[in-house]
């Protein structure tokens, strides 16, 4: 290593000086507010004549063990630039690789503008950095500052971090394809380093998605996956992430169309989704748990997916509101059903369900989730799938509760108070144990 | 001429009278009490405690920071420009910390021991004026006959 470069050094050297130097100096974090307080308590008690003391240097001390502890810990930006701009791996940024300092302050301008968003950093050590960056070290810097501000800006539209999973649970993530053209312009693979950046591609843990129904306000959304964050907490499986998909479902209880309308481009997006997630990890491990209207959505996402890859979930239907032989007969929206994208299968219905009738118009057609467990429809469904060797489990719904929208309707949230208006025997909410059943599996 | 010499005045004589008079003006009527210096102790040798102990930990925060900086700069794993921009950096600003701070806390704790000293001396020369202004009122007035 020689002293004419920019930068020489060995990133995991710097990282620990960082820790160790800023480690020490919070040594003196007790002792000077222990100061403060006995300053001030002098300088406040009754004196005769005046004490005039002089002021506390509390904020000075501080101050100066602040800049200190930053001078110290500026080197983990050295060994960030180090990992992203040593692309020869020898452990220096020399001249021909970066020019001087300033091209050095320009990576660390970068870094502190795209740091921390949310509590996700924005890895600037990607390969999807570095494979495409061209050549000269200017050039170089250039594009990256333009893909971290590109990624940047489609990271805070697209991903709420409501968990970063830094008390130890699960990590609780939303995806707002309220607009679903969110993710035009963007390739695959940058929603592919959007995904990876927020953790969402299942090389940490498992995933389960969880895709609401014809409702407004995102608190049933919140409420259903905190409570599914909590039940894999219980179960020890803290390295789970909770992704909630938000959609555009209408405004107003009277909007069904508008939101049956808006299901096909919010599907469109989450299907941009799951491509990314099946090209960067085709084997993870992903469950998916939709309510009513959300079926449409995570269905035909699923089911417009590329072909290739392995990519397979878990999947629970709640009631779904899609057509009884959508899977035959609109095969191009709801073929999912019936291949090996879902390897398990889980369907809630309730022949008495109120929302479904009410809402659910598509003339003759009836409402899978409507159906009787006896029905053609279903019976059919689930001897398709056992043809293809694939699980199917029929959980029969057949009481009164139900959520706004009508008597026998569940909800996503298993924490949601449901109505029971008729005089139907019911023992429980049955989300309880088809939602331990799924996150067991 | 020579200037006559003083007549010496004639000899008073006590005359006939009442007795025994107090002397008027013969001494000072006795004032207020002194006042009694109030100086927060208990705080101020708090306050001193407590500037040692921070003295302590930046001295030793100071030192092993040094000792970590010196094994980065000196190990010969870190070179090129931005080394000595770095350490050009955390040298001033370990220098704020010690011996500026430290410093600047030596000579409050300096002001502060002094503050005491003179408040001791202050309660001392207290308790004598006090003393000194028992005595005055608790004396019996003098007397002179008249």
């Amino acid at each position: 290593m020689t002293d004419g470069g920019v930068l020489g050094a060995d990133p995991a050297v710097l990282d620990a000086y960082a820790v160790d130097a800023s480690g020490v100096l919070d040594l003196t974090d007790h002792s000077t507010t222990a100061y403060g307080v006995a300053w001030l308590a002098l300088t406040t008690a009754p004196a005769s004549p005046p004490l005039g003391a002089p002021c506390s240097i509390q904020g000075r001390v501080s101050s100066a063990v602040s800049d200190l502890r930053a001078a110290s810990t500026s080197v983990q930006g050295y060994a960030d630039a180090l990992r992203a701009l040593d692309a020869d791996a020898d452990g220096e940024l020399d001249s021909g690789e970066l020019p001087d300092l300033t091209y050095l302050d320009l990576f660390l301008q970068l870094r502190q503008e795209h740091q921390p968003h949310d509590t996700v950093h924005l890895d600037l050590s990607s390969p999807f950095f570095l494979s495409t960056a061209p050549e000269t070290p200017a050039e170089r810097l250039a594009h990256l500052k333009r893909e971290t501000d590109r990624l940047y800006e489609l990271s805070k539209d697209l991903v709420d971090v409501n968990n970063d999973g830094s008390n130890g649970e699960p990590r609780e993530i939303r995806l707002n394809l309220n607009d679903p053209g969110i993710l035009e312009g963007y390739s695959q693979e940058d929603v592919q380093e959007i995904l990876r950046l927020h953790g969402i591609d299942g090389e940490d843990g498992p995933l389960h998605f969880l895709v609401h129904g014809f409702t407004t306000g995102t608190d049933p959304l919140e409420s259903a996956g905190h409570h599914v964050a909590t039940r894999y907490h219980e179960r020890g499986e803290d390295d789970t992430t909770i992704v909630t998909v938000d959609w555009d479902s209408g405004s107003g209880p009277t909007d069904w169309n508008e939101a049956r309308g808006n299901a096909d481009p919010a599907a469109a997006a989450l299907t941009r989704i799951f491509d990314a997630l099946n090209a960067s990890n085709p084997d993870a491990d992903v469950k998916l748990s939709a309510h009513s209207l959300g079926n449409k959505v995570a269905l035909n996402a699923l089911t417009d997916m590329a072909d290739d890859g392995g990519f397979q979930v878990d999947y629970l239907a709640i009631e779904p509101a899609i057509p009884r032989y959508g899977y035959e007969e609109d095969a191009n929206d709801f073929g999912a059903l019936v291949s090996d994208r879902i390897k398990t299968l889980t369907v809630t219905v309730n022949d008495g369900d109120d929302a479904l009738n009410k809402y659910f118009d598509y003339g003759t057609i009836h409402a899978l989730g409507e159906a009787e467990p006896g029905d053609d429809s279903i019976q059919d469904l689930i001897e398709a799938r056992d043809d293809r060797g694939l699980s199917t489990t029929i959980v029969d719904h057949e009481s009164g509760l139900g959520d706004e929208h009508g008597e026998g309707h569940l909800s996503l949230d298993p924490d949601m108070e449901l109505n029971d208006d008729s005089d139907k025997e019911h023992d429980g909410n049955p989300l309880d144990h088809v939602y331990d059943d799924q996150i067991g599996r | 001429m020579p200037e006559p010499s003083p007549v010496p005045m004639p000899p008073v004589r006590p005359g006939p009278g009442p007795g025994p008079v107090p002397m008027p003006h013969s001494t000072p009527p006795l004032g207020p009490p002194p006042t009694e210096p109030v100086f927060p102790y208990a705080e101020a040798r708090a306050a001193i405690r407590a500037i040692d102990a921070l003295l302590d930990d930046l001295h030793r925060a100071s030192t092993q920071h040094r000792h970590l900086t010196g094994e980065l700069i000196l190990g010969g794993t870190f070179s090129g420009t931005a080394r000595g921009r770095f350490e050009d950096r955390v040298i001033e600003a370990g220098q704020e910390v010690a011996p500026g701070c430290t410093a600047a806390l030596q000579v409050d704790r300096d002001w502060l021991v002094h503050a005491i000293a003179a408040a001791d001396l202050r309660q001392h020369q207290y308790e004598t004026d006090l003393a000194r202004w028992k005595a005055k009122r608790d004396a019996p007035e003098p007397v002179v006959a008249a």
